[in-house]
């Protein structure tokens, strides 16, 4: 699942219809941002606001002069491999002592992507973040980049 | 549906390597290989420059509406150390790499989350569902310069991100 589809979103329009599309919403009475299945964040209902639109930022990032992609896909194998977080910390430090003996230094994995759902109102930004399930709320001219 | 992009280091006009939650790997060679062959040598006097790097949006899925608002930035603080930079500029089209110096480029922490890259200011959006499977937005040309007062090490990685607006 690509972290933009963490959360879907729903509108409650005054005349009881549910949108799931598109960006405007004026008209709203409710605007729901909800967890797909699988995730394991709270889902979000917001209701008396005077909403205007909506809209989804997305985030990738990727890193210059990087390890060579052993090293950094190192972590990445432990994890589909099924270690704990425990287990693989201690792996990584193994793995780190022994390329620090042989002379190359571990660095870590690139910055995941990440993505926030973003509900304008007639004075605010409302903002959940796709990659904690959190919410942050800004004035209406705030742009969030993560 | 929600869109997926990908970040395409560029090798011809219209393909590339896919290069997300990637490296990008400046060198003394032209290619996308993230090894420690071709290292940039230091000079002894003047600079010495990487072959550019072209890079660029690439949807691999549409949106249920659209994707406007393209924008790079960095951290905003260089981990690279005394003598060595990285240039940047936004393109409309595709250029051959090249290791002779880039021109007309800016400092690559020079943008950041306050201040970013205009990702489609030549070619603008907004793109939707026609433009499923193709590349989107500006090319972004970068080039690392190595000076005679860079030290032998190996870099720190420095993180480049892509934001975007989708409705």
């Amino acid at each position: 699942m690509e972290v933009g589809e963490f959360y879907r979103w729903e509108a409650e329009m005054s005349d009881g219809s549910v949108i799931t599309k598109g960006g405007d919403l004026a008209g709203a009475i409710r605007v729901s941002i909800i967890p797909a299945n699988g995730v394991p964040f709270p889902r979000h209902d917001f209701a008396g606001l005077r909403f205007e639109r909506r809209f989804l930022k997305q985030f990738k990032h990727f890193t210059l002069n990087g390890p060579p992609d052993r090293e950094a896909n190192a972590l990445d194998v432990d994890e589909k491999r099924g270690f704990s977080e425990e287990e693989r910390k201690v792996r990584q430090e193994k793995r780190r002592k022994f390329w620090e003996q042989k002379g190359v230094e571990l660095k870590v994995a690139p910055k995941p992507p990440n993505a926030a759902q973003c509900i304008e109102t007639d004075d605010c930004r409302i903002w959940v973040i796709h990659l904690t399930g959190s919410v942050l709320i800004t004035p209406k001219e705030y742009q969030l980049r993560l | 549906m929600v869109a997926t992009v990908q970040i395409h280091e560029m090798t011809g006009t219209s393909t590339g390597v896919d290069k997300t939650s990637g490296t990008i790997r400046f060198k003394s060679s032209d290619n996308t290989t993230v090894d420690t062959n071709n290292r940039l040598q230091i000079p002894a006097a003047g600079d010495n420059y990487s072959y550019t790097k072209n890079l660029r949006a690439y949807m691999e899925a549409p949106p249920d509406t659209d994707i406007q608002d393209l924008e790079w930035y960095s951290d905003g603080s260089s981990g690279f150390g005394t003598g060595v930079a990285v240039s940047v500029k936004a393109v409309g089209t595709f250029t051959t790499n090249v290791d002779a110096q880039m021109t007309g480029g800016s400092d690559l922490f020079g943008y950041t989350s306050g201040s970013p890259l205009d990702g489609d200011g030549n070619n603008a959006g907004p793109f939707d569902s026609g433009d499923d499977d193709t590349y989107i937005g500006d090319i972004i040309l970068m080039q690392m310069i190595v000076s005679s007062t860079a030290t032998p090490k190996t870099l720190t990685p420095e993180n480049w991100t892509l934001s975007y607006t989708e409705t």
